[in-house]
C-alpha cells in the first residue's frame, strides 16, 4: 500500500464539517465528522425535528443493462424481480455460500435497467471485487462504482419532507411526494435531476436519502439547512447516526453481521426479522449464492425451542445465537438504567453464559407530556444489541437476563421485542420495565 | 487550544485530571479539554469512601456515549468523599467539570506528591502541543 492510499480520503463535503468546528475522525476509510454540537444533542434532533447527514463514505454501484437483473438475482438475497417497476428499493444481502453476510446492502431500481446498490462504506473494496468475480458469469453487464461522481446525503425526521420541498419549490419544481416507505423518486433542481428514495438508517419514519451529483452536493445541503433554519434542521455526525440505529434496533456490519462474537461468521438468519425482509426465498428457481445454507438455517431458527434435529446438538448448530434488543436496567431494577453496556459484554442467564453485547451505549429520549405528542424532556438510558442463546425465549414485557461489564456486578436488563416506536410521523421510546411510551 | 478554560489556582495531570489543593485534601476531575474531547459524559464509576487509591493508578472510569477512559489519580491516599450526584447527573462533567462536576477527595498520604504536577500554565503548554 502506498503512503497516499493510508490517508483518509475526503466527502466533497469535508471542508465544510471542518469549518463548522465538527470533531472528525476516521470512519471506512474517510475522515467524517462524528459530532458538530454532541452526539446527544443531534440524536434529540433528529428525533423532533430532523437531522441532515453526510453519508457519502457509503459505495455506490450502478448495475445497468438487460444482464443487471439476472445478475441482481444471482449476488443478492433480496429478489430484484421484485423491484416490479422502477421507484422502489428494498434491503438485501451480498452472501456467501455459507449464508453468512459480505455485506449488507440496499438496491434501488432508479429505471427500468438502472439499479444502484448502495454498500458500507468500510466494505467498499471487498464488495466491489467479490461482485467483479460474479460479474463475470453475466457478459455484457454494466457494473460500474459510481462513488466518486454521486454524493449520498441522508435527511431524517419528522420535518424532513417538508424541508426537502422547500428547497424543491425555491427551484421553482413540483413538490415530490414519497408516500411509502422505500420508494424512490427524482427530484429537478436547477435543472439537474437528483434521486431521492424514503429510505434511511435512523428508524424515522419520515426518512430520505438523497443522491447528488457531487458537483451540486455542498449547495443541496447548504440549501437543505438554510431551508430547515425554522425547523431546526441540523447538520448530525456519525455518532448519532450510530445512536439513532441502535435505538432503532438495526443491525451494523461488523457488530451484528460479519464476525461473531463467538469467533464465527454470523448466519444472515440470525437476523430474524430484518433478515426475513433481506432474504426472499418465493421463486424456487431462483439459484442466489447462499441460498441452501440459508434455507438450512431458516428451519433451525423456526424450529428453535423445539427439540434439535435428529443427529444434531448444541455445537453443531448452524443458528447458535440470534440477534436481540436489549434494554438495561437501573440497579433497582424499577427504571431504565444509566451505565452503558459495550460490544464484547457477557450476558448472563441464572449466572450461565447467555451470549455477548454486539453495539450498546448510553442513548437519549424524548419524554412526552401526558396525552400529547410534544417532547417535554429529555432523559438518557442504557440499551444495546446483543447475540443471545437461541434458545431463549423473548416474553414481554422482557426477559431478565444480566450484563457482565468485567467489574463490579453484573447489570440486570430485559431481552425486548423493541426500544422504539412509530407513531405517526414521528417515533418514541419504549422504556423499561413496563415497556411504557416515554 | 482557544475557548479551553484552564483556571490558574488548579493543579493538573498530563491524563488531563484537575487536581485542587487544600492541605492534605485533594479535589479531583476532569478538564474542560478532556471533557470536550470525551463529549457527552454518560456514566463514572467511583471508589467507594475509605478505598485506597495509588498515584497514577486507575480509581475509576468516565464513559461518554462512544469511549471509555480511566481516571487516574495524582496521589495515593484514601478516598474521603466522592460526588453523588454525578449517578443520576453525570452531565454535570460537561456543564460545570472544574465545579459541580468535581469526582472524588482524597486524603493524600504524602502531599510532596504533588509537586510533580502541571500547573495551569504548563498544562496549557501541553494542550497547545497537540
Amino acid at each position: 500500500m502506498s503512503a497516499q492510499e493510508q490517508i483518509s480520503r475526503q466527502t466533497v463535503l469535508h471542508e465544510w464539517h471542518v469549518s463548522a468546528g465538527a470533531s472528525m475522525h476516521e470512519f471506512g476509510g474517510f475522515d467524517m465528522p462524528i459530532h458538530y454540537q454532541t452526539i446527544m444533542a443531534e440524536h434529540l434532533g433528529t428525533r423532533a425535528h430532523a437531522g441532515l447527514f453526510d453519508i457519502s463514505h457509503m459505495g455506490r454501484f450502478w448495475v445497468r443493462g438487460a444482464q443487471a437483473v439476472p445478475f441482481l438475482r444471482r449476488a443478492l438475497t433480496n429478489d430484484a424481480a421484485h423491484l416490479s417497476e422502477p421507484g422502489w428499493s428494498h434491503y438485501t444481502i451480498l452472501a456467501d455460500e455459507n449464508g453468512c453476510a459480505l455485506d449488507d446492502t440496499f438496491l434501488y431500481r432508479v429505471d427500468r435497467e438502472d439499479y444502484l446498490l448502495v454498500v458500507n462504506g468500510a466494505n467498499h473494496g471487498r464488495d466491489w471485487a467479490w461482485l467483479q468475480e460474479l460479474a463475470q458469469e453475466f457478459p455484457g453487464l454494466q457494473l460500474e462504482d459510481r462513488s466518486q461522481e454521486l454524493a449520498m446525503l441522508a435527511l431524517q425526521g419528522p420535518a424532513a419532507m417538508r424541508v426537502l420541498n422547500a428547497v424543491v419549490a425555491q427551484s421553482g419544481a413540483s413538490p415530490i411526494v414519497l408516500s411509502e416507505r422505500n420508494a424512490v423518486g427524482r427530484v429537478r433542481l436547477d435543472g439537474a435531476d437528483v434521486i431521492v428514495a424514503r429510505t434511511g438508517y435512523t428508524g424515522e419514519p419520515v426518512s430520505l436519502e438523497l443522491f447528488p451529483a457531487t458537483s451540486r452536493t455542498v449547495d443541496l445541503w447548504e440549501r437543505i439547512l438554510e431551508a430547515g433554519r425554522e425547523e431546526s434542521v441540523l447538520p448530525v455526525g456519525l455518532g448519532a447516526r450510530d445512536t439513532l440505529r441502535l435505538e432503532a434496533g438495526l443491525p451494523l456490519y461488523g457488530h451484528e453481521l460479519g464476525e461473531g462474537p463467538d469467533g464465527q461468521p454470523i448466519p444472515i438468519m440470525a437476523l430474524l426479522s430484518m433478515a426475513s425482509r433481506a432474504v426472499n426465498f418465493a421463486d424456487p428457481g431462483r439459484q442466489f449464492v447462499g441460498r441452501e445454507a440459508l434455507a438450512r438455517q431458516l428451519v433451525e431458527v423456526d424450529n428453535r425451542g423445539r427439540s434439535a434435529p435428529e443427529g444434531t446438538d448444541a455445537g453443531q448448530r448452524r443458528v447458535p445465537y440470534l440477534v436481540r434488543r436489549l434494554a438495561v436496567l437501573d440497579k433497582r431494577k424499577d427504571r431504565p438504567g444509566n451505565n452503558p453496556v459495550r460490544q464484547g459484554h457477557r450476558l448472563l442467564v441464572d449466572e450461565q453464559a447467555a451470549g455477548w453485547v454486539t453495539s450498546g451505549t448510553v442513548v437519549p429520549c424524548w419524554r412526552h407530556a401526558p396525552g400529547t405528542d410534544s417532547p417535554a424532556e429529555s432523559i438518557r438510558r442504557a440499551i444495546a444489541l446483543a447475540y443471545v442463546r437461541a434458545d431463549l425465549r423473548v416474553r414481554r414485557p422482557g426477559t431478565p437476563v444480566s450484563v457482565d461489564k468485567g467489574r463490579g456486578r453484573p447489570l440486570p436488563a430485559l431481552l425486548v421485542r423493541t426500544n422504539l416506536r412509530v407513531c405517526g410521523d414521528h417515533t418514541r421510546a419504549v422504556l423499561y420495565p413496563g415497556a411504557r411510551l416515554a | 487550544m482557544s475557548g479551553i478554560n484552564i483556571p490558574e489556582q488548579l493543579f493538573y495531570t498530563e491524563s488531563h485530571e484537575w487536581v485542587q489543593i487544600d492541605g492534605e485534601i485533594v479535589t479531583i476531575g476532569i478538564t474542560d479539554y478532556a471533557q470536550s474531547e470525551l463529549g457527552d459524559v454518560v456514566f463514572v464509576e467511583v471508589p467507594d469512601v475509605g478505598e485506597a487509591v495509588k498515584r497514577e493508578e486507575s480509581f475509576g472510569t468516565i464513559e461518554a456515549v462512544k469511549t471509555v477512559e480511566d481516571l487516574l489519580s495524582p496521589a495515593t491516599g484514601e478516598v474521603v468523599e466522592a460526588n453523588e450526584s454525578l449517578g443520576d447527573h453525570p452531565e454535570l462533567m460537561n456543564k460545570d467539570p472544574y465545579g459541580a462536576g468535581w469526582i472524588i477527595r482524597i486524603r493524600a498520604e504524602d502531599p510532596g506528591e504533588l509537586d510533580e504536577l502541571l500547573n495551569a500554565s504548563e498544562y496549557r503548554d501541553l494542550l497547545g502541543e497537540k
